[in-house]
């Protein structure tokens, strides 16, 4: 794994980037990451108005007062300086920040920086990879504060911020709302699938393969694999899918901020790609029952009839094996 | 009741979620509801579950501030017709105003997430310049 390049301009830390991005590799559940082990500071004309950014080439850019000031401060003063909750939030969310940038890099084991480049003027992906990386980073971290600062900083820090709680304000608020309704949503669909599971399928991928992933664990959680056997036909129907997932999260773009709205996006996002698979589901289904048709090469269904009921979790036959995933860079339909 | 039956009211009472009373009062209905459900019994709990979360998700504190600079962040990555330099000074003038809203949040914690959203709008600068 990367690690830290100790010429970045922003000190060390005595090993707390390696573990942060090590953390950040574990909670995504990430074959790999892009980050490149540089850490630099935001240019000097942003840095009072943005706090992180992960560049396109793999650099971690992080503000000199918002985020590494509080962190200098906290290594230099030690404990004592966690007794001003203020301050100890403040370490919090710089930390917090650190893991959400280090989140945009991580990335399938083949994936390298000239596919991030192209990934990164798609900017129809901006909500989903915005809203899933923020869902699941607001989820971990107090886990993560755990695992990356030293036991002697890491429990006064917890109990500061025990002390003075503040409420959880994701950032991307419709964005990140929608993000956290889809994955709760599927989990409420497919038995014994976790909403924090759908969660790191789609922060841990890269822009442009993330609705063809989140595809494929619809799919995977259903009888389509066993009733489309033919990798052709397999393959065609789950970039359909992706294509239903990657149009609904493009289109939060114009999300309005009410929080309502944000979670019925999320909703209907869900349910579009569960009645696509249901729907399909049953009529591949009946299709076998007509006796050994050869549904591979058969009529595809319509889009899902509205109102179609789900097929209930206990028909189903169990769960099958998952697909095998496509490894086209481009994703189903050259996006995602 | 079927679960198709318990889902068609479910998605009604989502749908009207924007009028919390009637939402609280939809939640209450779909408990007694779910009860019912003969043929899935189960999804349709898991289904009531995940609409008593998205009831504690409407209810929760939320924060103007940090909704104000969202809606600053979209209209800044609209970026215009225009040359670079008039597309940078679009999406330059959005990161101004996302950090003056910041500026103004009554918390810090409201005031640092609405900055992160800045990190957005640094992407389209580096999107303009790559052009």
């Amino acid at each position: 794994m990367t690690r830290f390049d100790p010429a970045s301009a922003v000190p060390g830390f005595d090993g707390l980037w390696d573990r942060l991005a090590a953390e950040v590799m574990r909670s995504h559940q990430a074959e790999a990451t892009l980050w490149n082990g540089r850490i630099d500071y935001i240019p000097p004309e942003f840095e009072r108005s943005v706090r992180g950014r992960a560049t396109e080439d793999g650099r971690l850019l992080l503000s000199r007062p918002l985020v590494v000031e509080p962190l200098r401060r906290l290594y230099a003063e030690g404990p004592a300086a966690l007794s001003d909750p203020k301050f100890a939030q403040e370490c919090r969310r710089a930390i917090k920040t650190a893991a959400h940038e280090l989140g945009h890099l991580t990335a399938p084991a083949d994936w390298t920086i000239a596919d991030r480049i192209r990934d990164h003027d798609r900017d129809e992906q901006d909500p989903a990879e915005e809203g899933f990386i923020e869902a699941l980073t607001q989820q971990e971290m107090p886990g993560i504060i755990d695992r990356v600062l030293p036991a002697e900083l890491a429990v006064p820090l917890a109990r500061a911020v025990a002390a003075a709680p503040e409420p959880a304000l994701p950032s991307y608020p419709g964005w990140t709302i929608a993000t956290g309704t889809f994955a709760a949503e599927l989990s409420a669909e497919f038995e014994g699938l976790r909403a924090i599971d759908v969660l790191r399928a789609g922060a841990r991928e890269s822009a442009s393969r993330r609705a063809d992933a989140l595809a494929g664990l619809i799919v995977s959680r259903t009888r389509l694999p066993e009733l489309l056997r033919d990798p052709e036909r397999a393959a065609a129907f789950r970039s359909e899918l992706a294509g239903v997932v990657g149009a609904g999260f493009a289109g939060l773009s114009d999300v309005p901020t009410a929080r309502t709205a944000g979670m019925q996006r999320g909703e209907r996002i869900a349910a579009g790609a569960i009645e696509k698979v249901r729907t399909s589901e049953q009529f591949f289904a009946q299709m076998a029952d007509f006796g050994g048709l050869t549904l591979d090469h058969g009529i595809a269904p319509a889009s899902g009839a509205v109102g179609s009921r789900p097929t209930p979790d206990h028909e189903r036959l169990g769960d099958p094996a998952k697909p095998a995933l496509g490894n086209d860079k481009e994703g189903p339909a050259g996006r995602g | 009741m079927r679960f198709d039956e318990f889902y068609a009211e479910r998605s009604t009472v989502v749908g009207a979620a924007d009028d919390v009373p009637a939402f609280k009062a939809g939640v209450e209905r779909l408990r007694q509801l779910a009860a019912t459900v003969e043929d899935d019994p189960a999804k349709a709990q898991r289904y009531l579950e995940a609409t008593e979360r998205m009831l504690l998700e409407v209810t929760a504190p939320h924060s103007e501030t940090v909704d104000l600079a969202f809606e600053a962040m979209l209209r800044a990555r609209r970026v215009p017709a225009g040359t670079p330099a008039e597309q940078r000074a679009h999406v330059e003038a959005g990161i101004d105003e996302v950090t003056r809203i910041a500026a103004a949040a009554p918390t810090d914690a409201e005031r640092d997430a609405a900055l992160d959203l800045n990190a957005t709008l640094l992407g389209v600068l580096e999107r303009i310049e790559r052009q």
